[in-house]
């Protein structure tokens, strides 16, 4: 009795591993829900409500933006607003070419939901990974902790360490691996280089994914930042190779 | 990308192959290092005080690893990053401070800088290998303990005057002299960091802050919390069963089929789900 699906879909892959339930229904249901969510909110689609508000032809007060829109842009106003910039995503360059990108949040936003909506189902053991970006939810097919391994910085079959917890509990990575890939400190766009990632750990995979995009701008010192929020933990690995971990962050390490 | 052909346990099969090779220390450098102080200063500004109290312990065992090179020299980065990371440059300082002495241990005591009156460990330094071992010792080795602390601190930028001070003088099976010595100032756009450390029967036993950057309202905030622990060492390669991981590319389009798929799919053709 359990249920298991990849699916290419936001510019990823979206790994969706429920342990409680056969019932296909919820697979289509999460299948659907993250292909909305592309439609609405990719900047790689001229037409999306996001491109849309990227040039300026709608304005998140309009009729026509969704409830999911305005609760994203909220929430990203915050956010913008609690980091003094480091995450802006009005001031990113975005695929559509204009200076508004919210995927640092969409994407863990989404899985949030997602998980939020299996529950609501009352699947309550799962695991949702969306390009990196971890949803738990109970424990695994063993009954015992989920166990996920954070990716080596400079070999993708390998891991740098192991973490491991009964969900619901989000795990976000943010991190640049490859050539010509880069995240963009908003506040004077230039590519950030200190760190190969940075990882966070928390309640909620939209914070998290969003903390976690704030902490590899920030560097080593955002882990200071990390910190000051309950419930937050994180770790970065450095170019050199090092890494550096908040105390709480230790709680969830295998290894 | 390689398939696992062992379904059951699709990550270790390639670790075995490749955990035991050379490098899988891939400790790089060490911590990084103190930022070079810029300004000496007189200690403890009134105001300080309160932030600053900080008892330490701790660590610095056992034998000291004199590195003549050291690297020093490798300046923390300025705070180019983080207006909320106010605590950057202190904060690197800190930990460099703590590394450097780390580093003496030559093996994998943790040191901790705790808050004195909560308890609470500020920084805890935990050099997985001796990897760590390359940076300033010699410095605090040195018979010359007046001269430890700033040494370790300005290896680039040997500018700074520190009011060293050592206090009693009784040799040690370490090298390290008794005593407490202050380092030099250093500052940031926050402010003024400046530390004293306290050397009892040759081993570091106290870390006090002196001076505290308090000059900005977010940093104020952070401040007047404990500060969290960071531990740091160098990543090796891990061994594991794992569900998941984390860590694809974030920036999108860049990892369209992950190795996460990859597992997935191995388990999915060999009729093991999860």
């Amino acid at each position: 009795m359990s249920l298991h699906h990849v699916e290419p879909v936001m510019g990823t892959t979206v790994s969706i591993d429920i342990v409680d339930s056969h019932d296909r229904s919820l697979i289509d249901e999460l299948v659907a829900w993250f292909h909305e969510v592309d439609d609405v909110f990719s900047p790689y689609k001229e037409h999306s409500p996001i491109s849309r508000i990227g040039r300026g032809e709608l304005a998140p007060s309009d009729a026509e933006v969704g409830d999911d829109v305005r609760e994203v842009l909220q929430r990203c106003g915050e956010l913008a607003e609690a980091t003094d910039g480091v995450f802006d995503v009005w001031s990113l360059p975005s695929p559509n070419g204009t200076r508004f990108d919210p995927c640092g949040y969409v994407k863990g936003w989404s899985v949030q939901r997602a998980a939020r909506l299996l529950h609501g189902r009352g699947a309550l053991d799962f695991c949702l990974n969306a390009g990196g970006d971890i949803a738990l939810g109970g424990s695994d097919h063993a009954g015992a902790d989920w166990r996920v391994g954070l990716r080596h910085p400079d070999d993708p079959m390998a891991l740098a360490a192991v973490l491991h917890g009964v969900g619901p509990l989000a795990i976000a990575t943010s991190g640049t691996y490859e050539r010509g890939a880069h995240i963009v400190d908003p506040r004077d766009g230039r590519a950030v280089t200190e760190l190969a990632s940075a990882t966070v750990v928390g309640p909620d995979l939209a914070d998290a994914d969003a903390y976690a995009t704030t902490l590899y701008v920030m560097g080593t010192d955002g882990l200071y930042w990390l910190a000051q929020h309950d419930g937050y933990s994180g770790c970065v690995i450095t170019r050199e190779g090092r890494l550096i971990t908040t105390d709480a962050f230790n709680a969830y390490r295998l290894s | 990308m390689d398939s696992p052909r062992t379904p059951r346990n699709p990550i270790d099969p390639l670790l075995q192959q490749r955990g035991q090779r050379p490098g899988e220390q891939r400790a790089g450098s060490p911590l990084p290092p103190p930022p070079p102080p810029t300004q000496a200063r007189q200690p403890a500004q009134p105001g300080a005080d309160a932030a600053a109290r900080i008892a330490a312990l701790a660590a610095a065992r056992g034998t000291a690893k004199p590195s003549p090179t050291g690297k020093a020299g490798r300046r923390a980065k300025p705070a180019r990053a983080a207006k909320l990371a106010s605590l950057a440059l202190s904060a690197v300082t800190t930990i460099g401070l703590a590394g450097l002495f780390a580093s003496q241990n030559g093996d994998t005591d943790s040191i901790q800088l705790t808050d004195g009156t909560s308890g609470n460990p500020l920084v805890t330094v935990a050099p997985a290998t001796t990897a760590a071992t390359d940076t300033t010792a010699t410095a605090a080795t040195t018979a010359d303990t007046t001269a430890a602390t700033t040494a370790a601190t300005t290896a680039e930028e040997p500018t700074t005057v520190a009011t060293a001070a050592p206090t009693t003088e009784a040799a040690t099976a370490t090298g390290v002299l008794d005593g407490t010595y202050v380092g030099a100032t250093d500052t940031n756009r926050w402010g003024n960091l400046q530390v004293q450390v306290v050397y009892s029967g040759g081993v570091l036993t106290d870390v006090q802050i002196l001076q505290y950057p308090d000059g900005d309202r977010k940093s104020v905030a952070i401040n007047q919390r404990a500060l969290p622990t960071l531990i740091s060492e160098a990543i090796s390669l891990q061994s594991a069963d794992v569900s998941s991981i984390s860590g694809a590319t974030y920036t999108y389009n860049s990892y369209r089929i992950s190795l996460q798929s990859a597992i997935d799919a191995a388990m999915a053709a060999s009729g093991i789900s999860g």
